[in-house]
């Protein structure tokens, strides 16, 4: 069963950020469940076998203030994909720092810097939607970058990844090779 | 959070307004009266009609005209937002966008500008759900437009029911039409809806068709 998690302060925007992420799954034939992050038990992580933490809104910063109900990612060893505000969360709970960006909305050219299970090095283009960057935590490497800022990361050991663009919009293999992980 | 719905009278963008009144307060409604016929951003035919949607509905409309040239059209939907602000005290805007990146970020990009909340809740469903999510929540929709080949003229006026939403996925594998018209190959008009307090009938329409290209013009239309 894979674990999504919605960062989403608003109900009505997890149409937009958690649904696309699970109709992939459902495609995939994968099940999956759904639980927002400010409910999630210690069961729900247990009864994982992967997790996703999606993205939310672009004004959406709530969950930046309740960043100890991440602290379940530190010592986390379930395969873990982090989208958008998921990768800021990981990035955090492992040592990381938020950089604040002026925001990239819309089709951003991106480059993959190495192989990795999910993605392949190479250029991309990937949908963009946020105002903060993260810096790479030292346990990660830095996997994907833009122009402008850091857009994926990898942890060294840990099957942990985070991707700051949305590959549920532009580029759904990534989610379909993480839940074949 | 009380919202403000882009508005066509279009399909998508009642069902993107349906989604949010399960969850929300719908304000009003926005709709940008575009003067070009093939705007980028913004359905056009029939947009007179949102007047008498808006009024079947119960909902307040605030309308701004565009000349509906492609940048242009975005700093009128930047003033039609900011007035729903000032005069709706709306603090979000809901839009139709389906799988249009283009649309979307366009948005996304404008409400940034103003702080204001953007929820697009189709975003990236697929054209066949979009349709049997309408037709099983009750939407009276019919096609209004049709700016591509195959479709001729006897799909104008016609209804969307589950014949009609086979014939468009038919459509989809022999000519790569999207079955939810995003790439603008068709347009609809939403009659009524599980939301609608009256449904709007057509008393009058006039057909214009050539090449692939036709419109179901509504001279007269009622509230019932």
């Amino acid at each position: 069963m894979i674990l999504v998690v919605s960062v989403c302060k608003n109900r009505l925007a997890e149409h937009e950020f958690v649904r696309p992420v699970t109709d992939i799954l459902k495609d995939e034939g994968q099940e999956y469940r759904v639980t927002h992050y400010s409910r999630l038990s210690r069961g729900d992580l247990a009864d994982a076998d992967k997790i996703i933490i999606c993205g939310t809104q672009l004004r959406d910063n709530e969950y930046l203030e309740h960043v100890n109900k991440f602290s379940w990612v530190r010592g986390n060893t379930t395969p873990l994909l982090g989208i958008c505000a998921g990768m800021q969360v990981i990035s955090l709970a492992f040592g990381g720092k938020l950089v604040p960006e002026k925001p990239e909305i819309g089709m951003t050219d991106v480059t993959v810097t190495r192989d990795t299970p999910l993605v392949s090095a190479g250029k991309l283009k990937a949908y963009a939607l946020h105002n903060l960057s993260v810096t790479v935590p030292e346990s990660f490497l830095k996997i994907a970058e833009s122009g402008k800022c850091v857009h994926g990361i990898m942890h060294k050991e840990l099957p942990i990844y985070g991707f700051l663009f949305h590959p549920e919009v532009r580029n759904k293999e990534v989610i379909k090779r993480f839940s074949r992980v | 959070m009380r919202l403000g719905i882009l508005f066509s009278g279009g399909k998508d963008s009642c069902l993107a307004m349906h989604k949010a009144m399960q969850t929300d307060e719908v304000a009003c409604l926005i709709t940008l009266e575009s003067e070009n016929p093939e705007s980028y951003m913004f359905h056009t035919p029939n947009i007179h009609l949102t007047r008498l949607q808006a009024e079947a509905l119960g909902l307040p409309l605030v309308t701004v005209r565009t000349k509906g040239e492609k940048e242009d059209e975005l700093a009128d939907l930047k003033r039609a937002i900011s007035r729903a602000m000032e005069e709706q005290g709306i603090e979000g805007v809901v839009s139709g966008a389906i799988n249009s990146v283009y649309q979307a970020s366009r948005i996304q990009r404008i409400c940034n500008e103003l702080g204001v909340w953007c929820f697009n809740p189709l975003w990236q469903m697929k054209p066949h759900r979009v349709l049997r999510e309408l037709l099983a929540s009750g939407f009276e929709v019919i096609i209004s437009g049709v700016f591509a080949y195959p479709f001729d003229r006897v799909w104008l006026g016609k209804k969307i029911d589950p014949e009609t939403v086979k014939q468009l996925i038919k459509l989809e594998e022999s000519y790569g039409i999207n079955p939810a018209g995003e790439g603008g190959e068709f347009e609809t008009l939403v009659l009524d809806g599980p939301m609608f307090r009256k449904r709007l009938v057509v008393k009058d329409y006039e057909i214009e068709y050539k090449n692939n290209v036709g419109r179901y013009v509504v001279k007269e239309a009622v509230l019932e």
